[in-house]
C-alpha cells in the first residue's frame, strides 16, 4: 500500500515537473497592417520565424492581409464584436481612444513594471501616446516625422542653397517658379499630405502652446492664428508653390515629380526615407525644417513627430503571458536594430550606429533629437472624425475657400462634435 | 443602289459590332497576357505584346500572398452558397407560385423588399446579430448565412416567375398519374424549371464569387480571405504593384467567364422565361 | 387537386427554410441600423440616444452630403443614359438568332460576369494619365491635346466611374431587351410591314411600346444600383478628388467605418432606402403597370 502510495506520488510529481518544462501549445491571432510591399515587412515575417525558433510551443494565425482603410475596417468589427485578436497593431493617440475606453485592450503596465529593464528600453515620448490615466495600452512600433525633402540636382541647377529664413523660403519659391520648375509637389488626393504643411506653418505663426492649448480645447479653431495660417497658404499658391489642381494629384504622382526634378521640395513623412533612397537615390535628396515665420511665435526647432502605430494585446486574450513574450521579442534590442536596417525609426532607445545607417535616416533622427519641442499631427490626437474633418478643411483652403469661413465652419463641426 | 446601300449599311454596322467586342475582350485579355510578361518590359510598353512569358508572379501570389487559400474559399463559398439556396428558392417558389393561399403574394413582396436595402449599413448589426453562431462554428462558416439570404430575393423573383409560366395542364396531368405533392415537385415542377435554375445558379456563384464588402468584415484571418479581398490587397500606400494585381485578377476572372460561356444558353433562356415578366 | 395545393401543413414546409434564414438576417439588422440613426455610436463604445441630431445634421450642415446627393441623381442619370439605349439598339440589331449574333451576345455579356473590384482596377489602368490606353489611344489618332488625368480631375472622375459601369453592365440590359424582342410575335411585324411601316418606325411603333415593360425592369435595376453604388467607385476613385466623385453609399462607409460615425452613417443608409423605395415606385407609376397588348 505505502509502495504503491510513492509511486503514486512520484507519478504526480513528475507529470507536475514535465508539464513546468514543456509548456502547452498556445496559437495566437496575431493582426497587423500589410500592404504586400512596404520595406519594413520583411522585418515583421522574420520576426515571427525567429520567435518560432525560440518558442516553437507558440504557433500563430496571422491576420495581416489588409492596410489603411480595409484594416481599420476589420479591426473596428473585431473590436465591436469583442472579437479582439490576441496581439494586433492600433492607432495611438485619439484614434486609439475609442478601443481603450471599450476595455478593448489589456493594460500592459504590470508586465512593463515587472520589467523595468524592458520598460527604460522603451522611449517616453511615444509611450505617452499610448497611455490613457494610469494604463499603458499598447507599445510604440515606430516613430515618424514630417520633413521637406529637396532634390539636390534642381537646387544645384539654380544655385539655391538650403532656405534658412522665411525670406530665403520665398525666394526658393520664386526661382523655381522662373525656371518651370513646380516649387513644391503636393498630392492632396490623399487629404492629410495638404495638411502638414498648414501644421508646419501653423507652429511657426502661433507656436506649439497655442496648438495645444486648442487641441485641448481650452482655445477656438477660429483663432486668429489658424486664418492667418491660411492666408500664408494662399499668398504661397498665389505665388504658385503648388501646381493648379493639387487636390487631384495623388502622392505617387507628386513624389513622381519630385524624384524627376519637376518639382523642387516633397513635403512628406520620414518614412518615405526607404522609397526614395530605393527610387530615387539616398545622395540626390536632402532634408530641411520649415525657416521661422517673421513675427511669429514657433521656431524651426519644433516639429512634428509622431509614433502612429503601436502593438496592443487583446483585453480577452487567453494567453496573455505567451502575447507578452512577443511583443518583448519584437521589441528587443536585437530586432530592433533589424528595424533599423529595413529604415524604420523605432520607438526604442536602441543604438543606432551612425556609421553603418542609412545617411538620410541619421540626418532625419539627428533632427529629431534636436528638436527643442513636438507636436503630433493633428489627425492622430483629434481622432477617426475630426481627424479627416481637419484635412477636409485644409483641403477647401486648397480650393480657395476663405481661411475665415474655413475655420468657422470646423469650429462648428468641433462643437457638434462633443 | 438600294442594295448597295442596304449592303454598306450591313457592314458598317456589323464593323461597329466587332469594335464594341473588340473593346470588350480586348482588355480581358490584355489582363491576362500582361500577368505574365516580364514586369520591366511591361512598364516599358503597357499594351504591347509580351515577347517572352514569365510565371513567376503567379507563383508568387499563389504561395506568399495566400491566394491558393483564397482561390478555394471563393470557390468552396459559391458552391455552397449555390446549393443550399437552390434547394430553399425552389421549395419557396414552389409554395409560392403553384400553391394555393392567401399571402402568397405577401410573402414574396417580403422577400423582394430585400433588393432595396443598402447592404453596407447593415453589416455591423448583422455580425453582432449572428456572434453566437460565429463563436460556434467561426466566420467563414457564417458567413454562408447572410450570402444565402442576400441570394434569395431575386433567386424567389426569377424561379417564381418561370414557375407561374408553367400550364396548369401539366400539374393536372401528373396528379391524374397519381402524384402526390412532393412528387409533383420534384418529379414535374423541378424539371421543367430548370432553364430558371441555371440562370439563378451562375447569378448566385458570381455574386458571392465577387461579393467584396461582408467578406472584408467577416474574413480577417489570411486562410480565410476571397478573391476579391486578394485582388485589392497590392493597391496599397505606395501605388499598386500591377503585376502582382493582374495576375490574381485573372485567377478570379477566368473561372467566372468560363462558368458563364459554359452556362450562357441555359442562362439567356432562364432569363427569357422567367426573370423579367414585367 | 385544389386540396392538395392548399394543404397549409405542406405550404409551411415548402416556405418555411427560405422564410426563416432570411427572416433571421435581413430585417433585424435592417431595423437595429434604422434604430442606430437616432443614436451617436462610435461601434466599439456604448451607443448614445440623440434623437434626431444626425438627420438634423445630414440637411443642415452636411457639405458633402449634398455633393454625395447630387452626384448619386448624376450617377444615376448618367448610368441610364449610357447603358440603356446601347443596350435597345444592339438588342434590335441582334434580335436575329443568326451564328454572327449569338457570338456578338455571348462577348458583350462577359464583363457582368466580373467583380465591380476587379472591373475598376482594370478601368484604374485604362485610365492612368501615363501608361493608360485611353491617353494612349488619343495620341495615337493626334488628339494629344484631349488627354487628361482622367480620375484625378473633378470634371471628369465621376464620368469615368459612369463609363467603366457602362461598359460592364450594357450587356445584361442588351440580354433582357433581346428577350423581349424575342417575346414579340412576328405576326405583328407582318402586319405593320403590311401597313407600310419600315426600319425606324417599326421599332418606336411596335419595338418599344412593346418592350416599355422590360425597359422599367431595367431601369428600376439600374436606379436601385445606381442608388447603392460602392466597389466601383471606392476602388476607382475613393470618391476624390476633393470628394467630387462621391456618392451616398461612399458618404456612409466614409463616415460609418472610416470616421467611426455608425450612427450617423446609419442616417444616411435610412436616406439612400427611402431613396430606393420612392423612386423604385415612382418608376413604375412613370411607365405604368399594364402591359402594352397588340
Amino acid at each position: 500500500m505505502k509502495k504503491s502510495m510513492c509511486l503514486l506520488l512520484v507519478v504526480v510529481l513528475l507529470t507536475a515537473v514535465s508539464g513546468l518544462a514543456v509548456a502547452e501549445n498556445v496559437t495566437l491571432t496575431l493582426m497587423y497592417q500589410n500592404s504586400g510591399q512596404e520595406t519594413g515587412e520583411n522585418w515583421m515575417d522574420d520576426t515571427i520565424a525567429m520567435f518560432q525558433e525560440l518558442h516553437p510551443e507558440i504557433q500563430f494565425e496571422l491576420m495581416n492581409s489588409t492596410w489603411g482603410d480595409q484594416y481599420l475596417t476589420q479591426i473596428t468589427t473585431l473590436m465591436a464584436t469583442g472579437r479582439t485578436p490576441d496581439v494586433f497593431a492600433t492607432w495611438t493617440s485619439g484614434r486609439m481612444a475609442p478601443f481603450v475606453e471599450a476595455n478593448r485592450m489589456a493594460d500592459l503596465r504590470p508586465f512593463l513594471e515587472n520589467d523595468p529593464e524592458f520598460y527604460s528600453f522603451l522611449q517616453e515620448g511615444p509611450l505617452a501616446s499610448t497611455t490613457f490615466g494610469d494604463g499603458i495600452y499598447a507599445i510604440p512600433h515606430n516613430l515618424n516625422s514630417e520633413l521637406i525633402y529637396y532634390n539636390k540636382q534642381v537646387f544645384d541647377d539654380l544655385g539655391l542653397d538650403v532656405p534658412e529664413t522665411w525670406d530665403d523660403f520665398l525666394h526658393m519659391i520664386k526661382v523655381t517658379k522662373e525656371n518651370g520648375i513646380i516649387p513644391i509637389a503636393l498630392g492632396n488626393a490623399e487629404i492629410w499630405t495638404g495638411t502638414i504643411i498648414y501644421m508646419m506653418l501653423a507652429e511657426r505663426v502661433m507656436g506649439l502652446e497655442a496648438i495645444e492649448e486648442t487641441m485641448n480645447g481650452d482655445r477656438l479653431w477660429t483663432d486668429e492664428g489658424f486664418i492667418k495660417t491660411g492666408e500664408l497658404l494662399q499668398d504661397l499658391m498665389a505665388m504658385g508653390a503648388f501646381e493648379a489642381n493639387v487636390n487631384g494629384i495623388s502622392p505617387d504622382e507628386a513624389r513622381g515629380k519630385f524624384m524627376s526634378g519637376k518639382a523642387a521640395l516633397w513635403i512628406n513623412g520620414s518614412w518615405e526615407i526607404g522609397v526614395l533612397n530605393h527610387q530615387m537615390g539616398g545622395e540626390n535628396y536632402g532634408i530641411f525644417t520649415m525657416p521661422e515665420y517673421p513675427g511669429g511665435r514657433g521656431s524651426a526647432d519644433h516639429q512634428i513627430v509622431f509614433a502612429d502605430q503601436a502593438y496592443a494585446i487583446g483585453a480577452n486574450c487567453p494567453h496573455k503571458e505567451a502575447a507578452w513574450e512577443f511583443i518583448r521579442f519584437m521589441f528587443s534590442p536585437e530586432r530592433q536594430e533589424a528595424l533599423v536596417r529595413s529604415q524604420t525609426i523605432p520607438a526604442t532607445k536602441v543604438e543606432v550606429d551612425p556609421s553603418t545607417a542609412d545617411p538620410r535616416q541619421v540626418e532625419a533622427l539627428n533632427l529629431m533629437a534636436g528638436a527643442s519641442g513636438t507636436m503630433f499631427p493633428w489627425d492622430i490626437p483629434l481622432g477617426a472624425f475630426l481627424g479627416t474633418e481637419i484635412n477636409k478643411s485644409v483641403q477647401l483652403l486648397y480650393m480657395g475657400e476663405s481661411p475665415q469661413r474655413v475655420m468657422e465652419q470646423f469650429q462648428q463641426t468641433v462643437n457638434d462634435a462633443l | 443602289m438600294e442594295i448597295v446601300i442596304y449592303k454598306a449599311k450591313k457592314y458598317l454596322g456589323i464593323l461597329l459590332l466587332m469594335v464594341l467586342a473588340i473593346s470588350v475582350i480586348y482588355p480581358l485579355a490584355w489582363t491576362v497576357v500582361s500577368s505574365i510578361r516580364e514586369p520591366t518590359d511591361f512598364f516599358q510598353d503597357p499594351w504591347g505584346l509580351p515577347d517572352e512569358f514569365d510565371f513567376s508572379v503567379y507563383g508568387k501570389v499563389w504561395t506568399e500572398f495566400n491566394v491558393k487559400y483564397a482561390l478555394l474559399n471563393s470557390f468552396k463559398l459559391s458552391t455552397i452558397t449555390v446549393c443550399v439556396s437552390l434547394i430553399f428558392t425552389l421549395t419557396a417558389s414552389f409554395a409560392i407560385s403553384r400553391m394555393r393561399w392567401r399571402y402568397s403574394n405577401v410573402v414574396l413582396a417580403f422577400f423582394l423588399a430585400g433588393l432595396m436595402i443598402p447592404g453596407h449599413s447593415t453589416i455591423i448589426p448583422l455580425y453582432l446579430s449572428l456572434l453566437p453562431i460565429i463563436e460556434v462554428i467561426g466566420p467563414k462558416n457564417t458567413l454562408l448565412i447572410p450570402y444565402i439570404a442576400g441570394t434569395l430575393p431575386i433567386s424567389i423573383f426569377i424561379i417564381c416567375n418561370y414557375m407561374q409560366s408553367i400550364p396548369a395542364s401539366l400539374e393536372e396531368a401528373a396528379v391524374i398519374d397519381g402524384c402526390n405533392v412532393f412528387q409533383l415537385f420534384y418529379k414535374i415542377i423541378v424539371p421543367v424549371s430548370l432553364p430558371a435554375v441555371a440562370t439563378v445558379t451562375i447569378f448566385n456563384f458570381l455574386g458571392v464569387w465577387n461579393e467584396l464588402m461582408l467578406g472584408l468584415v467577416f474574413l480577417t484571418r489570411n486562410v480565410d480571405q476571397t478573391l476579391p479581398l486578394a485582388m485589392l490587397r497590392f493597391s496599397g500606400r505606395f501605388g499598386t504593384q500591377w503585376s502582382e494585381t493582374l495576375a490574381t485578377v485573372s485567377i478570379a476572372v477566368i473561372p467566372s467567364v468560363l462558368l458563364y460561356l459554359l452556362l450562357q444558353e441555359k442562362l439567356i433562356k432562364g432569363m427569357t422565361a422567367g426573370s423579367v415578366k414585367g | 387537386m385544389d386540396k392538395m395545393l392548399s394543404n397549409k401543413l405542406v405550404i409551411l414546409l415548402f416556405i418555411a427554410p427560405a422564410l426563416c434564414l432570411y427572416a433571421l438576417v435581413v430585417p433585424y439588422p435592417l431595423l437595429k441600423s434604422i434604430q442606430y440613426s437616432f443614436y451617436q455610436w462610435n461601434i466599439v463604445g456604448v451607443p448614445k440616444y440623440v434623437g434626431l441630431k444626425n438627420y438634423i445634421r445630414l440637411f443642415t450642415s452636411d457639405y458633402v452630403f449634398v455633393t454625395a446627393l447630387k452626384n448619386t441623381a448624376l450617377f444615376t442619370i448618367g448610368s441610364i443614359i449610357t447603358q440603356i439605349p446601347l443596350a435597345f439598339i444592339l438588342a434590335v440589331s441582334l434580335a436575329k438568332p443568326t451564328r454572327l449574333n449569338k457570338f456578338f451576345k455571348s462577348v458583350y455579356f462577359i464583363p457582368c460576369t466580373i467583380s465591380g473590384a476587379a472591373v475598376s482596377l482594370l478601368w484604374q489602368f485604362i485610365y492612368h494619365p501615363n501608361m493608360g490606353i485611353l491617353n494612349s489611344a488619343l495620341n495615337a489618332i493626334g488628339l494629344g491635346s484631349w488627354t487628361k488625368t482622367w480620375l484625378a480631375e473633378p470634371k471628369f472622375a465621376l464620368w469615368a466611374v459612369v463609363f467603366s459601369m457602362a461598359w460592364q453592365w450594357f450587356g445584361y440590359h442588351m440580354v433582357i431587351f433581346i428577350t423581349a424582342m424575342t417575346s414579340i410575335s412576328p405576326e405583328i411585324f407582318e402586319a405593320a410591314e403590311v401597313d407600310g411601316a419600315t426600319g425606324w418606325k417599326k421599332i418606336w411603333y411596335i419595338s418599344y411600346p412593346l418592350m416599355k415593360p422590360f425597359i422599367k425592369v431595367s431601369m428600376i435595376l439600374i436606379t436601385t444600383s445606381s442608388i447603392k453604388a460602392f466597389d466601383n467607385i471606392y476602388v476607382l476613385t475613393g470618391g476624390g478628388p476633393a470628394n467630387s466623385s462621391t456618392v451616398l453609399a461612399l458618404h456612409m462607409y466614409n463616415r460609418a467605418f472610416r470616421q467611426l460615425q455608425f450612427g450617423y452613417g446609419a442616417a444616411i443608409a435610412v436616406v439612400l432606402l427611402v431613396l430606393c423605395v420612392v423612386l423604385t415606385i415612382s418608376l413604375n407609376k412613370l411607365f405604368g403597370t399594364k402591359n402594352v397588348d397588340y
